[in-house]
């Protein structure tokens, strides 16, 4: 039930945006596509950065375990935070990107 | 924007192969968020890295760490589910004994909390027992064979959360403990969120799996 809230909430405000674009910005409806294609590589930007982030994050903590016998947790390089932290840096470095002449 | 203005990688010509990577990635990981949040993928995992539960008399119960305690002294939502699940093996008879494991130092404070919780709960001092210092499960599963084996106590109850339950089982019964799973509750939440940060859980857990296949430890 939740997840078909959630599904038509997310599909009622998409459709909005699509009337509102078209009609009150005046915004082409055939640039969607393009736009799909960017956020698509904003995405792959993002699991980029995710897997970067847990990678480098796992292996500094086996490495200071190695090093100095710290008790350190693994699951501190899986906090979810990342994932909020990750798609912020995508975003930024598609917008780095898209400024490249 | 243009109605005809491509994406960033078809624009800029030679960058198009890495910007098409880009955009087969970036779908994958829709879709995997998709089927992660909207379906009952994560459950379904949960429920086969669990396996079969095997609630048969024991020597003792083993209750494996996870998540430790907030600042505030309060049990994190798995420690307190696998702490509930071993009291009810107990009130059920299957074991004499708990043994709690959990924190870097002897009595730490996610064990401590957890006999002081089994205590009040009406469970005699005498069969609740804190496990010794560990950093993770193989630390946990060495050092409670050598606690245990000295007194005869091979057969355990072991609980852990369903996703845990292989590489926990495989370390335990690599340092000799004849295993009897009892993961707790394996059926896995219905919300989105919740799918979400199940099967974030589940990633880490499968590469912790690796990790301890590659190191040789199961």
């Amino acid at each position: 039930m939740r997840s078909l809230v959630v599904l038509a909430l997310v599909v009622a405000t998409s459709l909005a945006a699509v009337a509102i674009g078209a009609r009150g910005l005046g915004l082409d409806r055939r640039a969607l596509r393009g736009a799909g294609a960017r956020a698509l590589e904003w995405a792959g930007l993002a699991t980029l950065f995710l897997a970067a982030n847990v990678a480098v994050g796992a292996l500094v903590i086996l490495a200071l375990r190695a090093l100095t016998g710290a008790s350190i947790s693994v699951y501190l390089a899986s906090d979810r935070v990342l994932v909020l932290l990750s798609a912020l840096q995508a975003t930024i470095f598609q917008a780095w990107r898209a400024s490249r002449p | 924007m243009g109605a005809a203005e491509p994406s960033l990688g078809r624009r800029r010509g030679g960058r198009g192969a890495a910007a098409h990577g880009l955009r087969v990635l970036g779908a994958a990981a829709l879709l995997v968020l998709a089927l992660g949040a909207f379906t009952p993928l994560a459950s379904l995992a949960n429920i086969w890295m669990a396996g079969s539960g095997r609630l048969e008399p024991a020597q003792a119960i083993v209750v494996l760490a996870r998540g430790g305690a907030d600042a505030d002294g309060v049990l994190t939502n798995s420690s307190l589910r696998r702490t509930m699940h071993a009291l009810d093996l107990y009130r059920r008879g299957l074991a004499p004994l708990i043994v709690f494991s959990g924190g870097i130092a002897e009595g730490g404070a996610e064990a401590r909390l957890r006999a002081q919780l089994a205590r009040g709960l009406g469970v005699p001092a005498d069969a609740v027992e804190i496990g010794p210092a560990a950093r993770t499960t193989r630390d946990e599963a060495r050092g409670l064979a050598a606690r245990l084996h000295g007194r005869g106590i091979r057969r355990i109850l072991l609980v852990a959360n369903p996703i845990d339950m292989p590489r926990a089982r495989g370390v335990f019964a690599r340092v000799g403990f004849t295993v009897l799973p009892a993961p707790t509750a394996a059926s896995g939440p219905s919300q989105p969120e919740d799918r979400l940060a199940l099967l974030t859980d589940i990633g880490v857990e499968l590469l912790g799996l690796v990790y301890y296949r590659l190191a040789g430890w199961l």
